[in-house]
């Protein structure tokens, strides 16, 4: 019972959450599967991927302070917050935590 | 008598066209705030708060630039403007996208460029048929405030990456807010997992 309720809790920890935010594009909420210069992949737990465009003016938000690009690396927990752009999204904020927290 | 005619006739020329105008305008777009406002009554409007402002455009601002200045706007404008204006004062906002006329961008020289008592006789009185309210009470204690706003808003298109952030901590959140936000660091933190399919809207 424990193992299954703790296996159900690790799902659940992996799971991109792309919900909609009002007036913008959907919030992703999951692991990194893929990051460029110019986009990030986000996995959910369907192992649905979502892209987002990273342009300049994409922030990078580490625990509340200034981060970058290279912080991030694949499997890493992210929250990119997006707005539509066409028939894509542009990544507005991608935050993540101080420690990096992996999902094997 | 021939002279007051030319008159007469010239002024209500001008009132028909000008009503003329305004019944095109409302006809096109009705009083919907959906659709931007054409450039002639951007331009029209612009030209009238110029003049309307004109007796506060020699106007000093009083307070000296300073750091703590500059920190005393950063606060004051993420608590009070910042949900139209956005933190960066670009006014991509909810509010500010949507709002007719939209809000501007402060950082472009179609604000930067007013003068120092033209941006303060803004925040203290507003501008009538915009969003933008007007704050003071007409106090020292108002105007001190919206002076250090005027100092905040010269700021603006050198707001570092830091100051951003700082003002995120202070601009004003509900319950729900406060809830996503801890939900999102429990998150990140690798704590409390998430439901797998739901969501929330901001």
């Amino acid at each position: 019972m424990k193992k299954q309720a703790l296996m159900t809790a690790v799902f659940l920890g992996l799971a991109a959450v792309p919900v909609l935010a009002h007036g913008g594009g959907p919030h992703l909420k999951g692991t990194v599967s893929a990051i460029g210069p110019d986009q990030i992949t986000v996995k959910d737990a369907d192992n649905h991927e979502w892209q987002a465009k990273i342009t300049p003016e994409t922030r990078f938000i580490r625990s509340k302070a200034v981060g970058n690009r290279d912080d991030l690396h694949q499997g890493d927990r992210v929250m990119v917050h997006t707005r539509k752009q066409g028939v894509g999204l542009d990544a507005v904020e991608v935050r993540y935590g101080a420690t990096r927290k992996r999902n094997p | 008598m021939r002279a007051w005619a030319i008159i007469a006739t010239v002024i209500a020329a001008g009132t028909l066209a000008a009503g003329g105008t305004l019944a095109a305008m409302l006809l096109r777009g009705g009083i919907s705030a959906r659709t931007e406002p054409s450039s002639l009554e951007a331009s029209l409007a612009l030209k009238a708060r110029r003049i309307a402002l004109r007796s506060s455009r020699d106007k000093r601002n009083p307070v000296a630039p300073a750091p703590e200045v500059i920190s005393e706007g950063l606060s004051h404008f993420a608590d009070h403007c910042a949900s139209c204006h956005a933190n960066d004062g670009s006014g991509q906002t909810d509010m500010g996208r949507h709002l007719c006329p939209r809000v501007p961008d402060m950082r472009l020289a179609q604000t930067q460029e007013l003068t120092d008592g033209e941006l303060f006789a803004i925040i203290e009185d507003g501008v009538r048929f915009t969003g933008m309210p007007a704050w003071g009470d007409k106090s020292e204690q108002s105007q001190l405030a919206s002076w250090h706003l005027v100092h905040f808003i010269r700021h603006l298109p050198r707001l570092t990456p830091e100051e951003r952030l700082q003002m995120e901590a202070l601009n004003p959140k509900g319950p729900k807010e406060h809830q996503e936000e801890q939900d999102e660091e429990s998150f990140l933190r690798g704590e409390n997992p998430v439901p797998a399919k739901g969501g929330h809207h901001h």
